[in-house]
């Protein structure tokens, strides 16, 4: 493991970060426009909706060849390949996460006068947070294991690229410790995200939960 | 219509109005008047076009035919500040009993930030509403009577020009019913709005309105008007002697009548 860190993981770990911070960042930016104008305007969700379920189905990495032909070997393709796949869940659970808003939240703040911002601010963004960690936590784990098939090609930082090249060169320890690595970064990021969560959404008694179940 | 009474200049006025949702009609010509400061209960078997008419005034449906006027302008619901208290009580979860208070008074290009008097208004509501200890408690924390007030504090903080509410007491136990109405009536002579109350308990309808509008048949119309008793008494002892008086059962009983006819 300490030598592990001499081979410059930290750059290893920054660059895998980068990647699914940027692939993340988009998709949860493009989740929330399209999800919202899916949730919220039925024209949008008879026009989006079967593009969606006729391309979900599409192995992605089947793709790969495809997106490296048009963005390149570099960083484009790659994050590129972590948009494609999470994507269309993130906007189909945003989406769902709208409409199951009950309608009576709107018709009071509507009487009320509340114009949309602020329909927006004090009731759908509150609604769907939970939705928003929730599919932001599956994606960052698909995120990571597509890190892995992303980080094999034209790249020489990144953890995928760390094991995979020690597993080529048969150090079998250091591709172990490769791994655990990248599932104690994963840890962190999840308890970062289960922070959160609990931190804005503090009517949730979390600790209570299991008693009743 | 024996006891209707002069009334004031109308506020509301309802022309020939009438609805079609989903191809079936559900209000039919309704042409009637409302004067300020009015509570009209509103009876009616369901599937009468109650709470159409009330989601035509909170302005989730428009009519299809037909025009309403406030204070002879055409009426423009985005325009008035409405209460609207839905039959679930439409409480956020993520928001405290004090947020939910607040909101009414900060939301809606009022004001950004609460003032001084701001706050000590919204204690004083919070205290007429008996919600004071809990006001940091979140929606699923409260009782149903709890919530229910929450709800009531929130449309009275509005100081609005109309308010609309649908069965607000039907989910309570007839305790705590009694102590809803009476609240209400206290919370009302605040403001006074013009207030439009659906409710399937004639004696409520009786006890809380100045007139009581009976719906009937599908499409629904407003068949007939009955005068209400809410200012025939002023505490709960002449209320309860009021309610055994023949007069009373004779109401409550004609009124029977009238909804079962159809």
């Amino acid at each position: 493991m300490p030598t592990a860190f001499s081979n410059q993981l930290g750059w290893h770990i920054f660059f895998s970060l980068k990647r699914i911070g940027i692939g993340l960042g988009i998709s949860l930016i493009t989740g929330l426009l399209l999800g919202w104008l899916m949730g919220t305007f039925p024209f949008w969700n008879k026009l989006l909706d079967p593009l969606i379920y006729l391309t979900y189905p599409i192995p992605k990495l089947a793709l790969l060849p495809l997106l490296m032909l048009f963005l390149g070997l570099g960083e484009g393709s790659k994050i590129a390949l972590i948009i494609t796949i999470i994507l269309p869940q993130m906007i189909l659970s945003i989406r769902d996460a709208i409409i199951s808003i009950p309608e009576t939240y709107y018709q009071v703040y509507l009487c009320m006068g509340a114009n949309s911002f602020e329909r927006f601010k004090q009731i759908t963004w509150p609604a769907i947070f939970f939705g928003i960690i929730s599919t932001l936590r599956v994606s960052l784990g698909i995120a990571f294991s597509v890190l892995f098939f992303a980080e094999n090609y034209g790249t020489e930082y990144g953890m995928g690229y760390f094991i995979m090249d020690a597993w080529l060169r048969m150090d079998y320890p250091m591709m172990y410790a490769g791994i655990l690595i990248l599932s104690l970064v994963g840890l962190i990021l999840f308890g970062c995200l289960d922070y959160l969560l609990k931190k804005k959404t503090p009517e949730i008694n979390y600790d209570n939960k299991q008693a009743q179940r | 219509m024996l006891f209707m009474t002069i009334q004031n200049k109308p506020i509301l006025s309802f022309e020939k109005v009438s609805v079609h949702l989903s191809g079936k009609c559900v209000l039919d010509h309704v042409t009637e008047n409302f004067s300020e400061h009015q509570v009209y209960t509103i009876l009616g078997p369901s599937g009468t076009g109650k709470t159409t008419l009330l989601k035509v005034l909170a302005g989730f449906i428009q009519p299809n035919q037909g025009s309403i006027y406030w204070q002879q302008a055409e009426y423009r619901p985005r325009d008035l500040k409405i209460g609207y208290v839905p039959q679930d009580y439409g409480l956020l979860p993520w928001q405290t009993v004090r947020k939910a208070v607040q909101e009414s008074l900060t939301v809606g290009q009022r004001k950004k930030r609460l003032t001084l008097a701001d706050q000590k208004k919204v204690a004083t509501c919070l205290e007429d509403v008996f919600l004071t200890e809990v006001r940091d408690a979140y929606p699923k924390q409260l009782s149903g009577g709890q919530k229910q007030r929450v709800a009531l504090a929130r449309a009275f903080m509005l100081e609005s020009d109309l308010l609309l509410m649908d069965e607000p007491f039907s989910a309570l136990d007839a305790f705590t019913r009694r102590e809803m109405q009476q609240l209400f009536q206290t919370m009302w002579h605040k403001s006074k709005p013009l207030t439009f109350f659906i409710t399937h308990d004639i004696e409520e309808a009786l006890i809380l309105g100045d007139e009581v509008l009976v719906f009937k048949g599908s499409p629904g119309q407003v068949i007939t008007r009955e005068k209400g008793l809410r200012k025939s008494y002023r505490t709960e002892e002449e209320l309860f002697t009021l309610q055994q008086s023949v007069d009373y059962f004779q109401r409550v009983n004609d009124l029977r009548e009238e909804l079962k006819g159809y």
